[in-house]
């Protein structure tokens, strides 16, 4: 007992390494663990809800497996944040929505995520982190199903950023970018579907990878939006994310569109040379609408790749400017439909009505937010017949043309160098009543998700917000043809080790 | 065609869903099932909990391919599930995977015979999708949903509106059921809802374009589809003629009220919304997969029916009944591999077996199996039994299991038949009952009766009472002597004697025979009488009742009558389609060679191991034919039961030819 909480603080592959020697307990990194969530989260509200109990047996159990001389896996005892959207086996899953939380009975609270539906499996990522001994301390606070920019969309609470408690953290994955720039998890699992790993990753300075699509099985995540969803990783480095990557990637029969390909190895990228590497700079994405703090920032670090052995060179991806039209008609469309289960007949919520309809009006109603409202609504409109041609299939169109353009890019570049957002860390409640605004916040990083592409968002000079103030987290982008995870991270984690921000961590936590 | 008043003709198209007979549903691993306990057979993804996603039963698809490959359709290479958007209990997901604009499937045909005429209704498409749960409603006041058929695979196979009355849409149903059960891939159950039949109606006049259509929806028989449309286009035509029109709608059918009445109007329907499903990749069949199914592909109801007429002699209509059921089709095949007469085969499997078989999807249950049923008619044609105790005994079969011949010999059934010994008895009775047939001569026919029943009386039952009736009419009506015994014989002349068959009560007996004598009513006409078991002995149980016990024996001159020899079988040869039967050379010491002796030991011995035996002969038989170019010269005397036969023989090598005394 009672060992330095500062533990938490080593890497991932640091912490694995001590428990599989012995020279700390799993239990007792799992303790550090609990007790930071007890005193640094209630600022935050990184989590929904903790299972120290189950978090504590499972320690104990890969300790006794250690006792048994058994090896340990890659993630022995090492502490990690599961995004609420992930399923946990008899723990409560929220998806950071009411309509996933039994109704109160009288004298319990409106709202409470410990009531959360149970689901009677774990995803397939859960399960890969229990195999590699890994330990899962509770789930992250999010957007209300993924939906938002902020995490302000939780139904719940919002998540604060450690930088500035003034300022959002970036969403949907903002609870788990926090869980892990705050040091109550060395590492998390998020799912990004037009940024919600890369753009809380930035806002928080942490490091986190938004894999091929396909390359980790998505079964038991709670959809947003299927074709574009996917799991990936944070960590305060490169190479933990990377840890973290490689044992939740790889073929699962359970997801049809999971791809069957082996699984690089993503750590051992780590290090690698990257000279000679080409790295292409998009125009496109140093127009109007970047702060020009960031954008000196991110030049500066593309700067630094050179400075490496890397040659730059400018790209031209054309269809960016349509992206964020094409993303939001598929994504709200494919919402629309994956939101329908929730219908109050099977799990979740459900408030009674006089009849069948009413009885779905009523707990939809009352179970979903204004903005999944907002985007069932946009989905429903966009599939509607005689529109579905115009917005739907065009959307597909130009999601087409968007990854023919990266396609054409990578003809003469290794990589893709850009901003993962067009500020820092805005404001809590700056965007919320301006949809347009925060859907705009996605702007670097949707054209990725629409081509399927791998992506990472890695740490570069801080900047000052615009109003002045101490300096906050800024991303670089990078972004590697398919099944290239390892290549980013090689090209990352060299960045990282002469980055600015290296070292860096939130200011003032207890 | 039926063309009703105004000139209306109906214009019909049908959407057919069938289950598909996979193992596991269509998206997950839980089984298919009917009838278990709710929700018993569900799992993340056929509940349609968060995070679940479905993955495609490749069986479902290898089905719903046979399926197309079936019916002609040209199958894609590439089809997409799509997702068709709508909220219900019974609907898991809020949406059905289906397809939509890219079908597995399109442009096939379903040979159909209306009215004696050949018939070809174009088949639009085949797809795959899933089935829903059911709701249950006002149990407790509530309603429940039981979702273990949710997920259950189905392919839905779109008609083209090319029928034009409710018969021929009923023949389109049936054609299509048979096909699909055929294939494999589906029970045919309209009851339980695993053979689903929605009907798109309109009205035309012919060279007008078609009316606005209905849709009938879910009805579960041959009969109430027939039946619905009918009472649909009634109510089109009136509605058209009194001037109204016809609104597009989806209409459910009454059968009791004979009426369809509106479920809902689909000029405000929902938008289903589909598009293409995200979490499922394109459905690709290539080359070899297709080739491999196509190589699967079973014989093909059209295709057995043809080959049961052109190459069995079958009825079209028995080929039909016959070739609409894959267990009867094998039921058939199999009774025919040990019963040579396909074409009485048939008539009996159509008429007789399919009378009382279950017939409950694919299952069939048979109450009596296809051996012995051959076994049954084998018995018949060798006259064992008649075709009216056939009946009997098939009902026996079916209640104790057993088989025809057991229940047979066990009950006594053999038929006696004989016509000379009927004629024997019949002449003895007229003989000792004076007054009786005196009275009958004088006009008192209902003593008839009487002669009848004391005939049957003395073969326990067993003789055929039409033949008695018609032996005794004869005798009684003709005079003292039997017609057929002509001039009374000098007792030394051998005697030919008629064709026997079995003894009153004996067991089937494969060659014995009763010797029927000139009657002389001085010395009653007796049977010289192999019985069950014992050569050439009456079995007491046998006697007439009322013919004194000296009247079973003959005097030995009578004995001498019968040309009784030793004979070298020297060639046995299997009878072609008569399975009973052997076609025998047998040397009986003729200064002409070997005789030919066709005998019913087939069931007993292979010909092979007749070869070389030495048997008892009776060589003065009348030659019997049993068919034009089979005739049998003499009988070899065996004993048992059909199946079990013992030969009659000689316990040392004594020449052929030899007389037996």
């Amino acid at each position: 007992m009672g060992i330095d909480a500062s533990v938490l603080d080593r890497s991932v592959g640091d912490l694995a390494r001590l428990v599989q020697s012995g020279e700390v307990s799993a239990v007792e990194v799992t303790r550090a663990a609990i007790d930071r969530i007890e005193a640094r989260d209630p600022a935050l509200g990184a989590f929904l809800t903790v299972q120290a109990d189950e978090a504590i047996a499972a320690a104990r159990a890969v300790d006794d497996k250690r006792a048994r001389g058994e090896a340990l896996g890659k993630l022995a005892g090492v502490p990690i944040g599961l995004k609420d959207a992930l399923c946990t086996r008899d723990a409560p899953t929220t998806s950071g929505s009411k309509i996933l939380t039994r109704r109160a009975r009288p004298g319990e609270p409106d709202l409470d995520p410990a009531r959360g539906f149970r689901p009677p499996y774990d995803a397939h990522v859960v399960e890969r982190l229990r195999a590699a001994d890994a330990v899962l301390p509770g789930k992250c606070n999010m957007d209300e199903l993924a939906m938002g920019s902020s995490n302000e969309n939780s139904a719940f609470f919002p998540v604060k950023n450690p930088w500035d408690l003034t300022r959002a953290p970036g969403g949907s994955s903002g609870g788990s970018a926090v869980a892990v720039a705050a040091g109550m998890t060395p590492a998390a699992l998020g799912s990004d579907t037009g940024g919600s790993i890369r753009q809380p990753a930035a806002f928080t300075g942490t490091v986190g990878i938004k894999p091929t699509y396909g390359r980790v099985s998505r079964y038991g995540l709670i959809a947003f939006a299927s074709s574009l969803d996917q799991v990936g990783s944070f960590a305060r480095d490169v190479r933990g994310a990377a840890r973290v990557l490689e044992v939740v990637a790889g073929r699962d029969g359970r997801d049809a569109t999971s791809l069957d390909a082996p699984v690089d190895g993503y750590e051992a990228a780590c290090g690698r040379d990257v000279r000679g590497l080409r790295v292409g700079v998009p125009e496109e994405y140093f127009a109007e609408g970047l702060d020009p703090a960031v954008a000196a920032s991110v030049r500066s670090a593309i700067d630094g790749l050179r400075g490496l052995g890397c040659t730059v060179e400018p790209v031209h991806l054309p269809h960016t400017r349509y992206a964020v039209a094409a993303y939001y008609v598929v994504a709200t469309a494919e919402c629309s439909s994956n939101l329908a289960r929730f219908d109050g007949v099977r799990f979740g919520l459900r408030v009674p009505g006089r009849d069948l309809g009413a009885m779905y009006d009523a707990t939809r109603g009352a179970g979903f937010g204004r903005e999944v409202k907002r985007r069932i609504l946009l989905g429903t409109y966009v599939l509607s017949s005689g529109y579905y041609d115009a917005y739907y299939l065009r959307a597909q169109k130009v999601r087409t043309l968007v990854r023919r353009d990266f396609e054409d890019a990578f003809r003469s570049v290794d990589v893709i160098a850009t901003p993962v957002t067009p500020t820092v860390a805005f404001p809590l409640g700056e965007k919320v009543d301006d949809p347009l605004a925060m859907y705009l916040a996605d702007v670097y990083t949707l054209p990725a998700s629409l081509a399927g592409l791998p992506a990472i968002s890695v740490p570069c000079a801080p900047v000052s917000p615009g109003g002045g103030g101490a300096p906050l987290p800024v991303g670089l982008h990078l972004v590697a043809p398919p099944l290239h995870e390892a290549r980013l991270c090689a090209v990352a984690h060299a960045w990282e080790q002469i980055s600015p921000a290296r070292g860096l961590v939130p200011p003032g936590l207890p | 065609m039926a063309t009703h008043a105004g000139g209306w003709e109906p214009v019909i198209g049908l959407e057919v869903h069938a289950q598909l007979l996979t193992h596991t549903k269509a998206f997950c691993a839980c089984r298919t099932s009917f009838g278990d306990r709710p929700n018993t057979h569900t799992c993340p993804v056929c509940l349609g909990l968060p995070g679940a996603l479905p993955v495609l039963n490749a069986e479902a698809a290898r089905m719903a391919v046979k399926t197309a490959l079936a019916l002609g359709c040209t199958v894609a290479q590439e089809s997409i599930f799509a997702r068709k958007n709508y909220f219900y209990p019974d609907l898991p997901k809020g949406y059905q995977i289906s397809q939509f604009d890219r079908p597995l499937a399109i442009g096939g045909a379903l040979d159909l015979e209306v009215d004696g005429q050949p018939r070809r209704a174009g088949i639009t498409r085949v797809h795959m999708e899933e089935d829903a749960g059911k709701n249950l409603h006002g149990i407790g006041g509530e309603s429940i949903v039981d979702l273990n058929r949710a997920g259950t695979p189905l392919v839905e196979i779109v008609g083209e509106p090319d029928l034009r009355s409710a018969a021929e849409a009923a023949e389109y149903l049936k054609r299509l059921r048979e096909i699909l059960m055929a294939l494999g891939v589906n029970d045919g159950n309209l009851e339980q809802g695993s053979f689903r039949c929605d009907a798109n109606v309109s009205i035309h006049r012919a060279g007008e374009p078609f009316g606005t259509r209905t849709e009938l929806k879910n009805i579960n028989s041959f009969r109430f589809v027939a039946d619905a449309i009918d009472v649909e286009v009634r109510r089109q035509v009136a509605l058209v003629e009194a001037g109204d029109r016809v609104r597009r709608q989806t209409r459910g059918y009454h059968s009791d009220k004979r009426e369809t009445y509106l479920l809902r109007d689909k000029e405000g329907e929902a938008d289903y919304r589909y598009f293409p499903e995200p979490d499922l990749p394109p459905l690709v069949i290539d080359d070899e997969l297709l080739a491999s199914v196509r190589a699967s592909l079973p014989e093909l109801p059209a295709a057995a029916r043809r080959r049961l007429v052109a190459d069995r002699g079958l009825s079209p209509y028995a080929a039909g009944v016959i070739a609409s059921h894959p267990r009867v089709l094998a039921f058939f095949e199999e009774a025919l591999r040990s019963y040579g007469d396909a074409v009485k085969l048939g008539n009996y499997v159509q008429a007789e077996v399919l009378r009382d078989a279950k017939l409950a999807g694919l299952e069939a249950t048979f109450a009596v199996g296809p051996a012995h049923v051959a076994e049954l008619l084998a018995l018949v044609d060798a006259r064992t039994i008649s075709g009216k105790q056939a009946k009997e005994v098939y009902a026996l079969c079916a209640q104790t299991g057993q088989g025809p011949a057991e229940v047979v010999k066990e009950r006594k059934m053999a038929v006696m038949n004989d016509e000379g010994a009927i004629e024997v008895m019949a002449g003895a009775l007229i003989a000792e009952n004076p007054k009786q047939a005196g009275g009958y001569r004088a006009g008192k026919t209902t003593l008839l009766g009487f002669f009848v029943g004391q005939i049957m009386k003395q073969t326990g039952g067993s003789a055929d009472p039409e033949l008695a009736t018609a032996v005794l009419k004869r005798l009684l009506e003709g005079g003292d002597a039997p017609a057929s015994a002509g001039a009374a014989p000098t007792p030394q002349a051998p005697v030919v004697l008629p064709l026997p068959t079995l003894l009153p009560g004996g067991a089937f007996v494969a060659s014995t025979s009763i010797v029927s004598l000139p009657p002389d009513p001085a010395s009653p006409r007796v049977d010289l009488a192999p019985a069950s078991g014992a050569p050439l002995t009456v079995a007491p149980s046998t006697l007439p009742t009322g013919v004194s016990p000296a009247t079973s024996t003959i005097p030995f001159d009578h004995f001498l009558q019968v040309d009784l020899r030793v004979g070298l079988i020297v060639a046995a040869a299997r009878v072609h389609r008569k399975d009973k039967l052997l076609d025998l050379k047998v040397d009986v010491g003729d200064a002409e060679g070997p005789r030919r002796i066709v005998a019913g030991l087939a069931l007993s011995f292979a010909p092979e191991a007749l070869v070389g035996q030495r048997v008892l002969v009776i060589c003065n038989l009348e030659p019997r034919a049993f068919s034009k170019d089979l005739v049998s010269h003499g009988m070899i005397l065996a004993a048992g039961p059909s199946d079990a036969l013992a030969l009659s023989t000689v316990t040392r090598d004594v020449p052929p030819g030899t007389k037996v005394k």
